[in-house]
């Protein structure tokens, strides 16, 4: 019952936040509801270490180890970007209650539908629970209510609605597939793992296309990816976090969930193509991340990029899994680490633009600090935990004989590393004039301390649950 | 009814429906497009309709009605009533490519679609035949028209043509619960109601919804 209790809060909370009063009801609300939903999302996942599987409604929902993996990402992140938002959305719309009220609403639907994603056990839900994240996404993307803003609302929803149709037609043409097989089976992703092998391969074939077009320009695959740089940079620096550290993600989720349905296609490479498309993207991204002058941009290509080695480590076999799957978890959180230090500079500075920003470490040595912490996160420099999750998506790929795409694929990283140091070493030591410094607001400070610790215990030592869900979840990828 | 008068029904409905999406690429006036939309949307229900009696599906039954209400009833009327001053004026929308080179590019991508959907016919049952590749031809004429569309609106309309393409194909293929075939109709309502709100604010804001001249996010334009 208490996977049901993990959307269920947050949906509670933003009808509280909606109740006309100040909105600090708003604000304890949210925070209660993340923080419970963590606690709950912990628990599920030591439930599901313990038996493999956790069944809350047979055949509707229920959690194994990728889905609670997923889940715990998602509600640490909801913690520390709703700690955030307190500061941050406390700046951004002072003086304007119904305004910060309907931001923490909107926040808690989206997130309660970020939730939704992993926790349903058939296919068609979960591509509505998807189509849902964009449409309660969008006008937190839209929330400063300036021109790019609304323009960059507009293309996000645009695109990613169109990506989802495309997809919903791959989904069902799996729902066909495991129809042809036998009327009578349940239309959850169980049967079809297990229905694959005898589907007819054309059907399967022609869902693999849709379901990676439709669902890949969701999670920004080059060269379906330009409406993302627009989105994760306009939005408010806390929905960027939860944009890029974890709602990407989640729909890549998706893909990754259907791999095992996709490799029963004999004769088929399914893994290939995602080697393939990967590694597009994080060569793609790389060189884009060389020529940024926007530091939120910068972060957002770092996604692309991301998603990339992601998507060619899972591309490596079982190992890669494995690999794609940690990196997947580490990327979420040092890449909302990175949106909350770049948040604290936008609120410092008032500008996005690299070449303004100058000489942060006279400033304010706190936010130079976290900015520089989380560029070297995000590159994989150690001790942070995305120097181990990109070493063993490396390994993985020589393990599994593919030396030529660990050349390139360790290439394109050495430039993601450029292109993102480069502009944030200047940042942070170059010369100019420092600002004038106005003071962080205590919670924004205290969600950048929060979301250090993670990143940093997590590349100093793997505790065993996470390893051993991680091996679960890698089994349920691979068939 | 015999099944092959069924067939034929429902091959003219398709026939109907490939040449709607073939005039909504050539169309340029948004209210135009809107009764395009529209028609598909009634001729993806008839298709539902003919294949619900072939089959004797409650579901299909179900939802060619949900299609109905939602696509010609409740959509447009949202779209217009929100939207008056778009649908009123008469005046032709911009776009990337000349309509002539349009429409050969759309043969094409067709020809590509029966090519895609050969392959899946042969082993099954002939409304499959019929709807995949017609299906498939809406959904990719419809990522194009709106792909060459730079105005805000008739990307939106594009946008539901894709939808119908979708569905189109989905018909056919789809045996699913009423669940589903509900919450994806109530989808499409949701869409439009976002949508909507959003395109206002961005006209209410910027004064224009010509978003291929809405440039603020380059690399070069960021403040």
């Amino acid at each position: 019952m208490i996977i049901l209790l993990i959307p269920l809060l947050p949906v509670l909370a933003a009808l509280l936040s909606l109740i006309p009063v100040r909105p600090v009801l708003a604000r304890a609300a949210t925070l209660a509801s993340a923080v419970l939903a963590l606690i709950a999302a912990v628990a599920v996942a030591l439930q599901v270490a313990r038996s493999g599987m956790v069944t809350t409604v047979a055949g509707w929902v229920g959690s194994d180890a990728l889905s609670a993996l997923l889940l715990m990402l998602q509600a640490v992140l909801a913690v520390t970007a709703t700690l955030y938002s307190f500061g941050y959305i406390g700046r951004e719309a002072a003086e304007d209650d119904v305004r910060q009220r309907t931001y923490y609403a909107n926040l808690n639907l989206f997130i309660a539908s970020l939730f939704l994603v992993p926790i349903l056990l058939q296919p068609a839900l979960t591509w509505v629970a998807v189509e849902l994240t964009t449409l309660l996404s969008v006008f937190l993307v839209g929330f400063n209510r300036t021109a790019e803003g609304l323009e960059a609302a507009w293309k996000y929803a645009i695109l990613t609605i169109m990506g989802a149709t495309v997809a919903v037609l791959g989904i069902l043409l799996l729902l066909y597939g495991l129809h042809s097989v036998s009327a009578g089976l349940p239309q959850t992703w169980a049967a079809l793992d297990s229905a694959a092998p005898r589907m007819p391969p054309d059907v399967l074939k022609l869902a693999f296309i849709l379901v990676l077009v439709g669902f890949g320009t969701k999670v920004g695959l080059f060269p379906l990816h330009t409406w993302l740089p627009d989105a994760h940079s306009q939005a408010p620096s806390p929905v960027c976090a939860l944009l890029s550290g974890v709602e990407v993600g989640t729909v890549l989720y998706v893909i990754l969930r259907l791999m095992p349905v996709f490799e029963a296609i004999p004769g088929f490479p399914a893994r290939d193509w995602l080697l393939a498309f990967g590694l597009l993207s994080v060569g793609a991204a790389a060189f884009l991340l060389l020529q940024v002058k926007d530091f939120k941009r910068m972060l957002a290509y770092s996604t692309v990029e991301h998603m990339g080695i992601i998507l060619t480590a899972v591309g490596f076999g079982s190992a890669g899994s494995y690999a794609g799957l940690y990196q997947l978890m580490t990327h979420g959180l040092a890449k909302s680490f990175a949106f909350y230090a770049a948040g604290a500079v936008l609120l410092l500075y008032r500008t996005r633009n690299i070449a303004e920003v100058r000489g942060l470490i006279r400033t304010s040595p706190f936010t130079a600090t976290m900015l520089l912490a989380s560029a070297l996160a995000i590159a994989g420099v150690p001790p942070f935990a995305v120097f181990l999750s990109e070493f063993s998506v490396l390994r993985s790929g020589l393990l599994a004989g593919a030396g030529w795409a660990v050349g390139l694929l360790g290439l394109f990283i050495a430039i993601a590393f450029i292109g993102v140091m480069r502009p944030v070493g200047r940042m942070v030591f170059g010369d100019g004039t420092s600002v004038r410094a106005e003071r962080l607001p205590r919670s924004v400070i205290l969600a950048l301390t929060l979301s250090v610790i993670p990143l940093l215990a997590l590349g100093l030592y793997t505790p065993p649950l996470l390893h051993h869900l991680l091996a679960l979840a890698s089994s349920a990828i691979t068939r | 009814m015999p099944i092959s008068l069924l067939h034929g029904l429902n091959a003219l409905a398709a026939a109907l429906f490939l040449i709607t999406t073939f005039m909504f690429l050539a169309s340029r006036q948004t209210a135009a497009s809107l009764s395009l939309y529209v028609r598909q949307g009634l001729l993806l229900s008839a298709s539902a309709l003919v294949q619900a009696y072939a089959l004797h599906s409650l579901d299909l039954l179900l939802f060619a009605v949900i299609t109905v209400i939602a696509k010609a009833v409740v959509i447009p009327w949202m779209l217009r009533r929100s939207l008056a001053p778009s649908f009123q004026s008469r005046r032709e929308a911009e776009l990337a490519v000349s309509v002539p080179t349009s429409l050969l590019i759309a043969i094409a991508v067709s020809l590509v679609a029966y090519t895609i959907a050969q392959p899946l016919g042969g082993t099954m049952p002939s409304f499959i035949a019929v709807n995949l590749p017609v299906g498939l031809a809406g959904l990719l004429i419809s990522i194009y028209a709106l792909s060459v569309r730079r105005e805000a609106l008739p990307q939106f309309l594009s946008l539901l043509m894709l939808d119908n393409g979708v569905f189109f194909a989905g018909v056919a293929i789809a045996t699913t619960s009423p669940v589903w075939e509900l919450a994806a109709a109530l989808e499409a309502i949701i869409v439009t109601v976002i949508v909507a709100l959003l395109f206002r604010a961005i006209s209410e804001r910027i004064g224009t919804t010509h978003v291929g001249r809405l440039s603020g996010l380059r690399e070069e334009g960021s403040r």
